[in-house]
């Protein structure tokens, strides 16, 4: 009878143990990568306003301008494109992950298997201004898209995620229309 | 008995893990069937009725930012786009727009999931819908 135990114990050992590493974790595109979602127009609002202009030369120079005040680098630029891509990576230095960190520590400690929880490190944020004519002749979309990768204290990738926060859209789009002295319309 | 019991969960430990590897929905690319470039290219590309480049390509970049991409690159004199999607994976998107005789437009994409190239027709036939409808036209296979 023990021995069936010891047996059927060493089977599930063995089954975890394969499920662990059998690279059954996703390896393929997932389906709704390019499918439009429910919030893509919801999106499309949050990142995009109308300027009465046809200029989209003065709208892309005043848009780098802010970009480059917001600490972005800009790495690409194709102006007949209407577009200018930019990054930025910093150090993120949150205290209160660190402090969560060390109370793990200290409570793994003490129950014997000590553990150094990882905290986020650093922050590359990519961003992409891209101007189109409108329907209307007279003007101008310009749609602002940020993503943002962290990384942890052990190099991995903690999260990568499209930015949704509409304050830092918000800042960016009074910010343009100060700079060109245009009124700055929502969808 | 008890042999016979071990023997039996042996027997259920092998079933169990041919299963779970069976299941997995993904196949080593040493695995899978070669396509040919023919194919491949055929997977990828399609061609539009219209010559109109400048607003294909400035469509393909609305579409991209639509699906939840960051513009990487643009180069109006090659006529390529390259879109980077960060969710929790990476999806890098090259497309490129070139004449096609001397009323049509030939589009071609590249999806690497991570950096692994995507040969399967699916991801392809989803961007092309989306740009179809984005552009008013059909969306037909390359000659």
């Amino acid at each position: 009878m023990i021995s069936i135990c010891m047996a059927l114990r060493k089977s599930l050992l063995l089954f975890v143990a394969v499920a662990a590493v059998s690279g059954c974790a996703p390896q393929q595109i997932p389906k709704e990568a390019l499918q439009f979602s429910q919030e893509s127009p919801e999106l499309r609002r949050l990142q995009t306003r109308r300027f009465q202009t046809t200029d989209e030369q003065r709208l892309l120079t005043a848009g780098a301008g802010i970009l480059q005040e917001m600490g972005f680098a800009i790495d690409t630029r194709e102006t007949r494109l209407g577009v200018i891509a930019g990054s930025k990576k910093q150090s993120l230095d949150s205290l209160g992950e660190k402090a969560a960190s060390f109370a793990v520590a200290v409570l793994t400690g003490q129950l014997g298997f000590p553990y150094g929880m990882p905290v986020s490190k650093d922050e590359l944020v990519k961003v992409s201004l891209v101007t189109r004519p409108s329907e209307n002749p007279k003007d101008t979309f310009v749609r602002l898209t940020l993503q943002r990768v962290v990384w942890n204290s052990e190099d991995k990738v903690r999260s990568s995620e499209l930015l949704k926060e509409p304050e830092v859209y918000r800042q960016f789009f009074e910010g343009l229309g100060k700079a060109v002295s245009l009124e700055v319309h929502e969808l | 008995m008890s042999c016979k019991a071990v023997s039996l969960a042996r027997t259920g430990a092998c079933g169990l893990i041919l299963v779970l590897l069976g299941g997995c929905p993904y196949l080593p690319r040493e695995l899978e069937p070669l396509k040919s470039q023919l194919e491949i290219v055929k997977i990828q590309s399609r061609t539009f009725d219209t010559a109109d480049r400048d607003k294909a390509l400035r469509t393909i970049i609305a579409v991209l930012q639509d699906l939840g991409f960051v513009i990487d690159t643009g180069d109006y004199a090659l006529g390529s786009v390259t879109g980077l999607k960060v969710d929790d994976y990476l999806l890098k998107m090259t497309v490129t727009v070139r004449p096609h005789g001397t009323s049509k437009l030939l589009v071609r994409a590249d999806a690497r999931y991570h950096v692994t190239p995507i040969f399967d027709s699916g991801p392809y036939q989803q961007f092309f819908s989306a740009l179809a409808r984005a552009m008013f036209l059909e969306a037909r296979q390359a000659d």
